[in-house]
């Protein structure tokens, strides 16, 4: 081959361009979380550089590598369908698996697997104030003014590691339901979006109260970030709204990732005591 | 964004999460783009990205600006943990295989298993990629950095380190190797 057709063929080469959106999205979920600890432990060890003798240094960092690195460079390559199996396996959770548990994500670090499983869950509530509500909301109790039901139906999940190598479930670690529920940043993003998709529609009065928002619970995922996983909920994708306006009141369901509003259903107009005379 | 906006956000990147977060954002494709040429396997190269950030943030306060972009920074560090990832790694990476239920329609895998489908459509690139992993990881920069991210020599040496003459000296050398390796094909 010419040298130039060889640069022409390099040159000329398709190029994939291809990006994972919800890695970019999780990363930096993550980052974020870590920048200020990262920022205290690097002020710390800095303190640390300038006080100790260099030679203790040299020889902490020296331990630490080893330590670190200490494992198989020739480790066998596992399949996350490896990991999987080894977990679905286990006779506990074969038992969640039928009460409704789904498998989120699967993770490899090394000889070790990761398994996020998820219950299906509730979905989060936003109150008038915008802080989340511990009940649960129906229809038929809001519409006739009962007490609204105090059903406290709380999201779990797990997450499961395995032993690649000898082929066995080594820790079940049961996720508190906040893992899975949409955190401050999050719920903080919902309302902005709910509150610019009521300017954009021209149903119902541009002066309602946002009485009640629902969250349709966003799934978890794993990110894999410095020789472990971090559990992270994804962004919520959708939302229901009541809202109301002079006694008024519409419910609608908002996309969140386009913030498009589907057409709001108008549920009651509530009678004052004046007005049932 | 100018030289200057860059040297202006990565000043306050070093004590606003906010200004990290922009540049992040600012250079998360190119630096995963270059990585994923680089493995040819998207699981891989999501894990290499995420620990090049991370190495970034950690170090983001050392960081002293040489009048060039950052992004050629995070190509150094990128490089640095791709060879430390070939390494540690000498067999054959096997990919993603489909994950059967029960598993949720809204699995994140789905996306890695749809990349890495759409990645093996580039089949004149998969051929190059796979002669060159079988060089030495000093050839294998130049080259990427020079025809896949399209950098001049000059850039190229910001990245990696070195002098520009040392730079085409690699190229060249790299290219004839190269070309070796896919004529005896």
């Amino acid at each position: 081959m010419e040298k130039d057709d060889f640069i022409k063929k390099l040159e000329e080469a398709s190029l994939p361009e291809i990006e994972i959106a919800s890695h970019k999205r999780r990363l930096k979920t993550v980052l974020l979380a870590k920048y200020f600890p990262e920022k205290k432990k690097a002020a710390v060890f800095n303190i640390f550089r300038k006080l100790a003798p260099v030679g203790a240094i040299a020889v902490l960092v020296l331990v630490l590598n080893t330590l670190i690195s200490s494992q198989s460079v020739f480790s066998p390559q596992y399949t996350l369908a490896d990991a999987r199996n080894i977990a679905l396996k286990d006779p506990k959770i074969k038992e969640l698996i039928e009460e409704g548990v789904e498998i989120k994500d699967v993770e490899i670090i090394d000889n070790k697997g990761y398994i996020l499983f998820q219950k299906p869950q509730t979905p989060t509530i936003l109150g008038v104030t915008g802080e989340p509500m511990p009940t649960s909301f129906s229809k038929e109790s809001f519409s006739s003014n009962k007490a609204l039901s105090s059903e406290k139906e709380m999201a779990t999940g797990m997450l499961v590691e395995v032993d690649l190598k000898k082929k066995s479930v080594l820790k079940v670690d049961r996720l508190d339901s906040e893992k899975f529920l949409p955190n401050p940043s999050e719920q903080v993003r919902v309302k902005a979006v709910v509150k610019k998709s009521l300017e954009k529609q021209t149903v119902i009065p541009q002066g309602a109260e946002i009485l009640e928002t629902k969250i349709s619970p966003p799934p978890a995922t794993l990110i894999k970030i410095n020789k472990s996983v971090e559990v992270i909920p994804e962004e919520s994708q959708e939302a229901r709204v009541i809202y109301e306006y002079e006694n008024k009141k519409w419910e609608s369901t908002i996309d969140l990732r386009t913030g498009q509003m589907e057409a709001p259903l108008f549920l009651e107009e509530s009678r004052t005591p004046e007005t049932q005379k | 964004m100018t030289l200057d906006e860059e040297k202006e956000l990565v000043k306050k990147a070093k004590k606003d999460p906010i200004a990290f977060g922009r540049l992040y954002d600012e250079n998360y494709s190119k630096i995963f783009g270059y990585i994923l040429k680089r493995t040819a396997n998207v699981e891989v190269a999501q894990d290499i990205t995420s620990e090049t950030f991370l190495k970034a943030m950690k170090n983001i306060w050392k960081f002293r600006w040489q009048n060039v972009s950052f992004s050629c920074w995070l190509y150094r560090i990128a490089s640095n943990e791709i060879a430390n990832y070939f390494r540690k790694k000498k067999y054959k990476v096997v990919s993603l295989e489909n994950v059967a239920e029960p598993v949720s329609s809204h699995n994140p895998l789905g996306e890695v298993i749809e990349a890495q489908e759409k990645l093996k459509e580039h089949q004149d690139f998969l051929v190059i990629q796979k002669k060159m992993t079988k060089l030495s990881p000093h050839y294998q920069e130049v080259i990427t950095l020079r025809f896949f991210e399209k950098k001049q020599i000059n850039e190229i040496a910001e990245i990696l380190g070195k002098k520009e003459g040392t730079v085409k000296s690699l190229l060249h050398r790299g290219l004839e190797k190269l070309k070796k390796q896919i004529a005896t094909n």
